[in-house]
């Protein structure tokens, strides 16, 4: 609560959080450069599917991240609905796009791979029917933020829709045990050790890469946000006096 | 180097489609806090240009 309530200041944050923006963006490419480096060159072919394992190293954690983002949007959205953290909005809102890119792209390389291992594109079984959902919420988290009166209505509104939508989260991830789905189980953090380290080697940093420049382009994205409130703020008072 | 056999042009499409989103995003967020930069100098400059009309 003590950390929450230091950084409620917009003026706070517009203050300390440039640096942590430029830090954690550098080192989300670096990571990212790294990992793909190490996806496709360092790591084995897989035993059954060969060279198109090396797909998992990008579809896998744009996947994780999907899952996160929304999460964080919903623990983001909790806190405004219940605190009115000042902002709180404005952390969802700029992670939305990111979240809805990480989406799209774990459904595109999902796909990629899909063609050649399953003979198939697209399959409407649980775990990709559930993802696609996840994609159309960020798109419909979006577009309410743009469809609402004012930034109060949008604000209350998007946030029921992010917690509401969290219930998708937890499908996710059991759909793969509740049904009998054609993607696989989980394979990583399960306990068993269904992965070489020259597997997972690669996957763990670049989804490091993918948190850390996730991390960095929210915090740019909402002092983008801050910005724009405060040039409307202040053509709002100019135009209200006068 | 990169012979990756009858899976090279779906593990290329995957890496290149993943570059592209990930520029874009890049890309997006750094023109949006330019935007942004703008859109509130242009709002002082409207109220330094208002005020001094007055």
């Amino acid at each position: 609560m003590a950390i929450m309530t230091v950084f409620a200041n917009p003026h706070r944050f517009m203050s300390v959080s440039q640096p942590f923006a430029w830090i954690f963006s550098l080192a989300g490419v670096a990571l990212i450069f790294a990992g793909v480096y190490m996806g496709l060159f360092l790591a084995p072919a897989d035993a059954r599917q060969g060279d198109a394992a090396r797909i998992m190293f990008v579809h896998v954690p744009s996947a994780w991240l999907s899952m996160f983002a929304f999460a964080f949007m919903a623990g983001a959205s909790l806190v405004s609905l219940v605190w009115r953290h000042a902002l709180a909005d404005v952390a969802a809102k700029s992670a939305a796009p990111f979240g809805a890119a990480f989406t799209a792209l774990c459904l595109t390389t999902g796909s990629i791979w899909g063609y050649p291992i399953w003979g198939t594109w697209w399959e409407w079984d649980g775990r990709m029917t559930s993802v696609l959902i996840l994609f159309f919420i960020y798109l419909g988290y979006i577009a309410l933020w743009q469809a609402m009166d004012t930034p109060q209505k949008a604000s209350r509104a998007a946030a029921v829709l992010c917690l509401v939508g969290a219930v998708n989260l937890p499908i996710i991830k059991f759909s793969v045990e509740w049904w009998n789905t054609l993607h696989q189980t989980a394979t990583f953090f399960t306990g068993d050790n269904n992965a070489t380290y020259g597997f997972k080697a690669p996957m763990y940093v670049v989804a490091l890469g993918y948190l850390a420049l996730f991390g960095g382009l929210t915090l740019f994205n909402m002092r983008a946000e801050i910005l724009l409130t405060r040039a409307e703020m202040r053509l709002q008072r100019r135009l209200a006096l006068g | 180097m990169f012979d990756y056999d009858k899976y090279a042009p779906y593990v290329f499409w995957s890496y290149g489609i993943a570059a592209v989103v990930l520029t874009g995003v890049v890309v997006w967020t750094f023109l949006r806090v330019r935007a942004a930069h703008r859109a509130l100098k242009d709002a002082d400059d409207e109220i330094v240009g208002k005020g001094r009309e007055e």
